[in-house]
C-alpha cells in the first residue's frame, strides 16, 4: 500500500519538496552539461592553439621526412602529438608523460577534409580530446593528431558534480522546512474554522466560522460554510416552528374529540344526543385528517423531489370543472363563483398542483367572504403572463399582514379562523404548488374592499412550446 | 546652329552612355563562362564598386577606409581595391568589403592580393556565403604567419577548418582561389591546391567580398566570381 501521509500540512510539503528536487535536478544536469560544453570548448582552443605552433615547428626534407624545430617551443617536451604522411605512415610522435598510445588513423578520419575534433577514451578509462585533420605543410599533405588528455576537465566536471550533489540536499533541506512553514502558516485558518465549526451545534446555530482574508480562497470557504450555516439556521428555526404550530394545531381537535366524550359520557342521553356527539367526534375527526393531509402535503414538497406533470390543457374548462368541485361549500353560504375571462386559453402547467392551490384559494374565498356574495375567478393572458385572479367580497388583509398570509399556519385571526375550520396551512400549500410550476401568487387586498389572489404563470418558458403563446 | 547643338547633344549623349555602360560592365560584367569579374579600372579613384559596402566583424571604433586606388603595379590595368586605411585599433576586428548583390553558393572565387603593411596582421582573401557581416565563410593567406586557412566566422567567432603552411613574400601580388560544391571546399594559391575542408555550417548561397584582419592594409584586383550548379 502506498504511503499516503494523511495530514494535508504533510502533504503539501512533500509535493513541494518533490518538485523542488526534480527542479533542482534538471538545473544540476543543464548546469553539468554546459560546465562540460564550456569546458571542452576551452580545450579545442588550447588544441587549435597547439596547432598553431606545430604548424610552424614542422620541417619537411627534400626526402619527405618530418623535422621539428623543438628548440623554437619551450613547451614542446608537453606537447602530445602525431604527424602522419597521407597514406598512413606515421612520421612523427611525441607522447610526453605518458605510455598511452591513440588507435591507428581510421578510414573516417583519413577521410575527413579539415580540422575535427573527437574524445576518445584509451586503456585504463583515459580520456582525450583529439584534434585531427589534413594539413599542408611546404606543399606536402599531412595528417596530424594533436592530444590533451581530458583528466582536468573531467576532474572539474566531477568537482562541480560533487558540489551540486552536497548543495542538493542542503537546498531541499531548508526549501522543505520552509514549505512546511509556509504551508502551516497557510492553513493555519483550516486549523481556526475546523476548531470553531467543531463547537457550533443546534444550540448555538446563529455562530459563524472566523473569516481571516475575505478575498482569498480559504476567505471564500469561510464565507461559503457562513452561507451555508445561515441556511441550516432558517431551516431549523422553520422546522422548529413547523413543528411546534404542527402539534398545537393537532391537539385542538384531539382536545375536542376528547372533551365531545367525555361529555357525551357523564350523562345517559337518548340515541339523538350521542347521534350529535358522534356526528362532533366525525367532525373534528374530518378536520384532524385534513390537517395531517395537508402536513403530508407539505412534508412531501419539503423533501425537493417532487417533480411537477406539466402538460398543455385548456385554462377555462379546467377553472369551471375546479369551481364545480367546490360549488357545495359556496352553496351553503348562498355564494356564487362565476369564471370570467378568454376562453381560448391553452396552459402549460401540472393540472392537479393547478387545482390544489385554485381550490385552496377559492376555499379562502368562501371561507373568508360574507354569505351571498359573488366570488369571481377571471382567465386572462397579456404579452408577459398568464393570469388567473380569484376575487372575494370579504373583510380584505390589512396591507402589513399581506407579506405574511403565505407563512405556514399563519392567520390574520387565529380564533376566527380555526373556528372557520382553516388549518392555516392553505395559502402555504397554493403558493408552493404555483411555484413549484414556475409560477407566482401574489395579493391585492385593502381592508374592507375585499381580495383578489393572482395565479401568474410567464409565457417566455413556454413561448415555443405547442398550445402556448398570446391569444387572438 | 541647330546642326552643331544636334552634334553636341549627340557626342554628350554617346558619352553618357558609354560611361555607363563601363560603369556597368566594371562592376558586374558577366563574362561569356557566367564569371563575374572586377577589375575597378573604370571605377573613379576613391569610390566603391556599385553594390559594394564596408563593414566589420567585432568592431570596435570606426570602419577602416576601402577605396578604389591607382596603383602601378596592378596585375591588371591601373587600378584596385585596397584597404586605405585602417582608422581603428582593435586586433579583433575583422574588416570587410562586401557586397549582397553577387549570390554565391556553389562555384569558384578568385582574387589578385597584394599585403601592403600591418603590424599585427598582413595579408587578406575573400569570404563567401555571408549572411551577414558576423557569419561567412572565409579563406586568408598571412604572409607573417606564412599560412593560407579556410574559416568560417559564426556569431562573430572564427573557427579555424583547414590550414597549410606556405612561406610567400609580402608586397607582391598572389592569387587566391577557392573553389566550393555543397560542402566541399578547396583553396588554392597561386594555382596550387592546398586546402581541402568538408564543412556545412551555411548551407545556404549568401552575399561574396574581401577580407582583412586588424591593421593589415591590402590590395585587391581582378576579383572574379563563377557560379556553378551545385548538381553539376
Amino acid at each position: 500500500m502506498p504511503f499516503t501521509p494523511k495530514n494535508v500540512r504533510t502533504r503539501l510539503t512533500l509535493w513541494y519538496v518533490l518538485a523542488l528536487t526534480f527542479i533542482l535536478l534538471v538545473y544540476a544536469g543543464i548546469s553539468i552539461t554546459l560546465v562540460y560544453l564550456d569546458l571542452r570548448r576551452n580545450l579545442d582552443h588550447a588544441l587549435n592553439e597547439d596547432y598553431e605552433i606545430l604548424e610552424n615547428l614542422i620541417r619537411v626534407t627534400p626526402d619527405g621526412s618530418v623535422l621539428l624545430d623543438e628548440e623554437d617551443d619551450p613547451y614542446f617536451h608537453e606537447r602530445w602529438f602525431e604527424i602522419w604522411s597521407t597514406d598512413g605512415k606515421k612520421l612523427y610522435e611525441s607522447r610526453p608523460f605518458t605510455s598511452k598510445s591513440l588507435p591507428a588513423i581510421s578510414e573516417k578520419e583519413k577521410a575527413t577534409g579539415g580540422f575535427s575534433f573527437r574524445s576518445l577514451k584509451l586503456e585504463n578509462d583515459v580520456r582525450v580530446r583529439v584534434m585531427y585533420g589534413k594539413t599542408n605543410i611546404e606543399g606536402k599533405w599531412l595528417f596530424i593528431r594533436l592530444i590533451h588528455f581530458e583528466d582536468r576537465m573531467w576532474n572539474e566536471i566531477r568537482a562541480f558534480a560533487w558540489l551540486m550533489l552536497f548543495a542538493l540536499p542542503v537546498a531541499i533541506l531548508i526549501a522543505g522546512l520552509g514549505g512546511y512553514f509556509l504551508t502551516k502558516k497557510l492553513l493555519a485558518p483550516v486549523d481556526q474554522m475546523a476548531e470553531k465549526a467543531r463547537k457550533i451545534s443546534e444550540e448555538n446555530l446563529q455562530e459563524r466560522l472566523p473569516v481571516i482574508n475575505p478575498s482569498d480562497e480559504l476567505g471564500n470557504l469561510a464565507k461559503a460554510f457562513n452561507e451555508l450555516l445561515e441556511r441550516i439556521e432558517k431551516s431549523f428555526t422553520r422546522l422548529k416552528q413547523f413543528t411546534s404550530d404542527a402539534a398545537h394545531e393537532l391537539r385542538t381537535p384531539l382536545t375536542a374529540i376528547r372533551s365531545i366524550g367525555e361529555v357525551g359520557l357523564q350523562e345517559n342521553k337518548d340515541v339523538s344526543y350521542y347521534r350529535n356527539v358522534i356526528g362532533s367526534i366525525l367532525e373534528e375527526n374530518r378536520r384532524l385528517t385534513r390537517l395531517v393531509d395537508s402536513l403530508l402535503f407539505l412534508s412531501g414538497a419539503d423533501s425537493e423531489k417532487f417533480k411537477p406533470n406539466i402538460r398543455a390543457f385548456q385554462l377555462y374548462p379546467f377553472v369551471e370543472q375546479t369551481i364545480e368541485f367546490i360549488q357545495p361549500l359556496a352553496e351553503e353560504k348562498n355564494q356564487t363563483i362565476h369564471p370570467e375571462g378568454q376562453k381560448d386559453i391553452t396552459l402549460r402547467a401540472d393540472p392537479g398542483l393547478l387545482k390544489e392551490a385554485l381550490l385552496n384559494l377559492l376555499d379562502n374565498a368562501i371561507k373568508y367572504s360574507p354569505a351571498g356574495t359573488d366570488i369571481a375567478v377571471r382567465i386572462a393572458r397579456n404579452k408577459k403572463y398568464t393570469t388567473i385572479t380569484v376575487t372575494d367580497q370579504g373583510a380584505g388583509i390589512p396591507e402589513e399582514e399581506q407579506e405574511k398570509i403565505f407563512e405556514r399556519f399563519y392567520r390574520i385571526d387565529k380564533g376566527r379562523s380555526r373556528e372557520m375550520g382553516g388549518s392555516g396551512l392553505g395559502l402555504a400549500i397554493a403558493l408552493w404548488t404555483v411555484q413549484i410550476q414556475g409560477g407566482t401568487i401574489s395579493v391585492k387586498s385593502k381592508s374592507g374592499f375585499g381580495s383578489s389572489f393572482i395565479i401568474s404563470f410567464p409565457n417566455s418558458g413556454n413561448k415555443n412550446k405547442r398550445g402556448f403563446g398570446n391569444t387572438s | 546652329m541647330k546642326a552643331k547643338k544636334l552634334f553636341i547633344s549627340g557626342v554628350f549623349f554617346l558619352l553618357c552612355f558609354w560611361s555607363g555602360f563601363g560603369l556597368y560592365a566594371q562592376t558586374k560584367a558577366p563574362q561569356k563562362d557566367g564569371a563575374i569579374r572586377l577589375t575597378f579600372e573604370n571605377l573613379k579613384t576613391g569610390t566603391l564598386p556599385e553594390g559594394w559596402k564596408i563593414e566589420a566583424t567585432n568592431q570596435k571604433g570606426p570602419l577602416a577606409t576601402w577605396q578604389v586606388i591607382e596603383d602601378t603595379t596592378a596585375p591588371s590595368g591601373k587600378k584596385v581595391l585596397s584597404l586605405t586605411k585602417v582608422n581603428h585599433s582593435f586586433g579583433g576586428t575583422f574588416n570587410l568589403c562586401r557586397t549582397d548583390q553577387i549570390r554565391f553558393l556553389n562555384g569558384e572565387i578568385k582574387v589578385k592580393f597584394k599585403a601592403n603593411s600591418g603590424i599585427e596582421d598582413q595579408g587578406g582573401g575573400v569570404i563567401w556565403r555571408a549572411k551577414d557581416s558576423d557569419n561567412y565563410y572565409i579563406s586568408r593567406y598571412n604572409p607573417l604567419e606564412n599560412n593560407f586557412r579556410i574559416y568560417y566566422v559564426k556569431d562573430g567567432a572564427r573557427r579555424m577548418l583547414a590550414s597549410a603552411r606556405i612561406k610567400l613574400p609580402a608586397h607582391k601580388w598572389y592569387e587566391l582561389k577557392i573553389t566550393v560544391q555543397g560542402d566541399q571546399m578547396k583553396g588554392y594559391l597561386n594555382g596550387k591546391e592546398l586546402l581541402q575542408v568538408k564543412d556545412h555550417t551555411f548551407p545556404e548561397a549568401g552575399g561574396v567580398g574581401l577580407w582583412t584582419k586588424a591593421d593589415a592594409e591590402t590590395s585587391f584586383d581582378d576579383f572574379e566570381v563563377v557560379k556553378r550548379n551545385s548538381l553539376r
